[in-house]
Parts: C-alpha cells; sequence; structure tokens
C-alpha cells in the first residue's frame, strides 16, 4: 500500500494578494493517478508546488502518512524537461540519487530508464533528444529516488500530439508498474480520462475543488485503454466540462 | 580533426556572408585559406611600392627588410627572448587575474550582500583606463616585473568578475527549482547546477581576460621595461628602426590570435553539451 495523502485546508497567497489557491482539501488514499484539471490561472500549479516544497503554504497543511510530506518523498515533473544540458540522459536520471551509493545509484538509473523505454539512449546530450524524449528522462529523473508520491505538472501540454498519446502510455505504464500515488495536472479533459482513476476539477482563482468523481474501478466501460467513443466516457466527459464552465447557477454559489 | 572544424567554420561563416559559398564549398581544404588573400595582396603591393621607392623606407621599410630584421632577430635570439619575457609576464597576470576574478565573481554571484558591497567599488575602478595604473603601480611595486604582473592581472580580473557574476545571478530558475525539487541545499545547488551552468559564460569572460592582458602587457612594457615584446617597440623608436617595431607588432598579433584560438578551442571542448548552431571557433 501507498501512504495517504492529507491535505486540509491548503491556502497560498502571494504577498498581500488575496489567494490564489484554497482553501483546499483533499485526501488520496492509494496507488492510480489522480488527474486535476482546471483552467489557465486556475491555481493548478500553484497547489502542486506547495505540496513540492517549491512555495509555502500561507495556511493550511499537506500530510503524507501522518507527517509533514519531505521533498524526497516526492517526484516532480514539468511542463517543460528542465534536463541539466551538460549532463549526458543518464546522469541527468541520477540527479536526485547523489545520496546513494555508487552500485545502488547505477542500479535505480537503469531501473528507472527500463521503466521509460530509454536505455538505448542513456549517453546521448539533452541536444540530442526530442521532446518527448526529453520528457522520458524528466519522468525517470523523478522516478529513480523512488518517490511515493508523484506530480506531474501539465507534463505533456508541450508535446505534439501524436508524441503526446505514447506519452500517455509511459505514464499510464508507469502507474500499472510502481506504487506510487500520482498526481496529475492537465487541463486536456480526455487526457484525465484516459489516464485517471479520479478526477478533480478545480475552478478559480482561488483555486477550489467544484468536482471530485472517482471513476468506477471494475466498470468494464473504464477498462484500460479506454474508450474514447463509448458512452461512458463522453457522459463523464459532459460532466467535466459543465463543471469546467463558470455557469451562472454555479458562480452564485 | 581540428582541420575539418575549422574548414567547416570558415565554410559556414561565408556561407552565411557571401553568395559564392557554393563555389568554395565545392573544393575542401580550400575555405580556410580564403582569408590569406587580402594579407597576401597587400604585402605585394607594398612590396612593390618599396621597390618603386614610391615610400620612404625610413618610414615604411619594405616586406623584404622586414623579413629581414625578423630573420636576424631570431638568429640571435634576441626575438624568442623577448617574447618569452612578454609571455611570462603575461601568464603569471593571466593567472592572477583569472583567480581574483573568479574568487570575486563567485562571491557576488552567490551572494546578494557581496554584490552591493562589492560592486559599485569594482565598477568604478574598472572605468579607469590601463595606462593611469601605471604610475602607481611602479611607485608600489616597482619598476621590475611585479608592476607588470599587477598591471596584466587588473586586466584580466575584469572580464572574468564580470562575466562570472552575470552568469552565476543569472542562472535559470527553472534549473534551480530542479535541484530544490530534489533537496539539494544552497552549496549543492552551487556546485551541480550554477557552475556547470555558469561556465560558457564564465570561459567567454576568461577569453575576454585574456585578449585584455594583451592589451595591458604592451602599455606595461612601453613604460619602463628593458627587455619584452613592448620594449622593442619603444626601442625601435627612440633607435628608428621601424622594421624592428613592425616585427614586434607582428608577433603580438600571431601570439594574441593563438593564445585566443587555444582558449577558445579548450571552452567549446568544455561546453560542447551547448545546442549551438555554428561554433564559435576559428572565425
Ligand atoms: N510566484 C507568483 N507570484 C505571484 N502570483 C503568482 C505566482 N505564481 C502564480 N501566481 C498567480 O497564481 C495564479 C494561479 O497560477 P497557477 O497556479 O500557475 O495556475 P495554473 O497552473 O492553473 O495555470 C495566477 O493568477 C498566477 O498569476
Ligand atoms: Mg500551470
Amino acid at each position: 500500500m501507498t501512504r495517504r495523502l492529507d491535505i486540509s485546508d491548503l491556502t497560498k497567497a502571494f504577498g498581500a494578494a488575496p489567494p490564489v489557491l484554497g482553501p483546499l482539501s483533499l485526501t488520496l488514499d492509494g496507488e492510480g493517478i489522480t488527474a486535476i484539471i482546471g483552467r489557465s490561472g486556475s491555481g493548478k500549479s500553484t497547489f502542486l508546488r506547495c505540496l513540492s516544497g517549491l512555495e509555502t503554504p500561507t495556511r493550511g497543511t499537506a500530510m503524507l502518512g501522518g507527517k509533514p510530506i519531505r521533498p524526497a518523498e516526492v517526484g516532480f515533473v514539468f511542463q517543460e524537461p528542465r534536463l541539466m544540458p551538460w549532463l549526458s540522459v543518464r546522469r541527468n536520471i541520477a540527479f536526485g540519487l547523489s545520496h546513494l551509493p555508487k552500485p545502488e545509484r547505477a542500479r535505480a538509473v537503469e531501473a528507472a530508464m527500463a521503466l521509460v523505454g530509454l536505455s538505448a539512449a542513456a549517453d546521448y546530450l539533452p541536444k540530442q533528444l526530442s521532446g518527448g524524449m526529453a520528457q522520458r528522462v524528466a519522468l525517470a529523473r523523478a522516478l529513480a529516488p523512488r518517490p511515493d508520491l508523484l506530480l506531474l505538472d501539465e507534463p505533456l501540454s508541450a508535446l505534439d500530439p501524436l508524441t503526446r498519446e505514447r506519452m500517455q502510455d509511459h505514464i499510464l505504464h508507469v502507474a500499472q508498474h510502481i506504487r506510487v500515488t500520482i498526481l496529475l495536472i492537465t487541463h486536456d479533459m480526455d487526457e484525465a480520462l484516459a489516464l485517471a482513476n479520479r478526477v478533480i476539477v478545480l475552478r478559480g482563482p482561488p483555486g477550489r475543488i467544484v468536482l471530485d468523481v472517482t471513476i468506477p474501478e471494475h466498470d468494464p466501460a473504464y477498462a484500460f485503454p479506454r474508450d474514447r467513443t463509448s458512452a461512458a466516457f463522453q457522459a463523464m466527459r459532459r460532466r467535466l466540462i459543465d463543471a469546467l464552465e463558470p455557469a451562472p447557477v454555479a458562480l452564485a454559489r | 580533426m581540428a582541420e575539418h572544424s575549422v574548414t567547416a567554420a570558415a565554410l559556414t561563416a561565408r556561407h552565411q556572408t557571401a553568395g559564392s559559398a557554393a563555389s568554395v564549398r565545392r573544393l575542401p581544404g580550400f575555405g580556410w585559406s580564403v582569408g590569406l588573400i587580402v594579407p597576401i595582396m597587400v604585402l605585394l603591393l607594398w612590396q612593390l611600392a618599396a621597390g618603386g621607392a614610391w615610400i620612404e623606407a625610413d618610414l615604411l621599410p619594405s616586406p623584404a627588410t622586414i623579413a629581414q630584421t625578423f630573420w636576424a632577430m631570431v638568429q640571435d635570439g634576441s626575438l624568442a627572448n623577448d617574447i618569452l619575457v612578454t609571455v611570462y609576464r603575461l601568464a603569471l597576470g593571466f593567472v592572477l587575474g583569472t583567480a581574483a576574478g573568479t574568487v570575486a565573481g563567485l562571491l557576488t554571484g552567490a551572494l546578494p550582500l557581496a554584490r552591493r558591497l562589492l560592486d559599485p567599488t569594482l565598477q568604478a575602478l574598472r572605468s579607469v583606463p590601463s595606462l593611469a595604473w601605471v604610475p602607481l603601480f611602479i611607485l608600489w611595486f616597482g619598476i621590475y616585473d611585479t608592476s607588470k604582473v599587477i598591471l596584466i592581472a587588473v586586466g584580466v580580473f575584469f572580464p572574468v568578475y564580470l562575466n562570472l557574476m552575470a552568469a552565476i545571478a543569472g542562472v535559470d530558475r527553472k534549473l534551480i527549482e530542479v535541484g530544490r525539487v530534489h533537496d539539494y541545499g544552497k552549496l549543492r545547488l552551487m556546485l551541480r547546477i550554477q557552475l556547470p551552468a555558469a561556465m560558457p559564460l564564465y570561459l567567454t569572460g576568461i577569453r575576454g581576460g585574456l585578449g585584455l592582458g594583451w592589451m595591458f602587457i604592451a602599455s606595461a612594457e612601453m613604460m619602463g621595461a628593458n627587455n619584452g615584446l613592448g620594449f622593442i617597440l619603444t626601442n625601435g623608436e627612440e633607435i628608428g628602426r621601424p622594421d624592428q617595431i613592425i616585427v614586434a607588432i607582428l608577433a603580438f598579433a600571431v601570439l594574441g590570435k593563438s593564445t585566443d584560438w587555444l582558449l577558445a578551442r579548450t571552452a567549446e571542448r568544455l561546453t560542447d553539451w551547448q545546442d549551438k548552431l555554428h561554433p564559435e571557433t576559428g572565425a
């Protein structure tokens, strides 16, 4: 089992400006992918950055297994690969492993590379990689230290549509093969529906949860790979769109 | 390998500027020699003009005379000796200036407080013309090598300092964040992200420093030296030997260019991870 993530009343304001996020409460229990969708500016990145320690929440807490999250427990993939251009693929993936002795580090790197299908590119420099490969390196770098929590901040939105679909397969593969709780931010609801077993819609600022649906795990209509043309898929899609649209009724809240 | 890449660079350069690129590209190995056409033409015209006595040999000796002087200075060992003296002073000053510039650049780049304290003063000193230091340094450090080495170090210091400071302070925040999500402390951020990321600009600074070092050593040796290439210049003026002056100028040009080329090659090798369209060397 993975450890439980408890977020309560998480709020973030930058300086004296009104909050851009929260208060937001959420519990994640177990493996698999939870997708967070929301329009640009709704506070999605701020949310993940608060969880990773890149930002300090103004109020509220985020606990993993009952204790405050430590950076070592979190893997983060940004929208851009953010590889160190002077390091080979292998050494980029080893970036978060300097605490390990050499043989273990090498083993962890090999495992992470294999997981995302990069073994053949181990000695390439970032400048030699395609966008999709570079993002897979970033994914492997985040996974190599074996985090409990993997935070993906729109990791696919800079990729072309074909590459994006292959990347989705890689993320699904990761979710099915290692024990990790994945929070995936996207503004693409088809992507959320293709990958996640839970979808959360954020609206803001300040970013708040307006919809939280768990996708029935054993319903054959949602078996992987998901059939995007199915009636169930389309109905779910409709619900998400309705939640995303700032309809007058919802605004009156 | 070296030959090949220089050729490629020259070809690329021509390709960018001239329409005749296609014909040059069809002659592999010819590209680099294009740069020699102008000097050779000038030499020929010059020799003709001197031979026809259109210019006074007292002011501008013929290339043949200069070649003779050059050969004489090679044979009596004086040229090699003066070059060695100059290169020795330059090397000392270069190492000293690079070291000081590196320390100051690291400090001010990494610590905003250090930058606020030091940078205004250093910027003010930077605008002092090189020659203005000479009398003071001679008073302080004597007429011999020390004052010259220090003057060169001053010249080398500023480009190294400025570039390293800017490079470290300007490292992409996005890369720093990658270190932070991996729980890197300040020291590790510096060693594993900021320093490597700063390398290209730092090396550019060192190259600029070497260039200024050559400028400053000419100043240093022209004011009170009894050997070195700069001394050949002033001595040539005193005894009325323009040929000797021109030999020294040429030596400066060749030495300056080749040391810069060496540094550029080294820098390129150290930073070949950069995703650049054209190499900088060789042009
Ligand atoms: N460092 C910051 N300083 C001030 N405002 C910020 C900062 N980061 C984000 N914001 C603001 O917070 C809001 C939410 O941003 P963000 O979390 O990036 O949204 P999203 O990822 O959903 O597009 C935006 O209005 C943005 O301008
Ligand atoms: Mg965002």
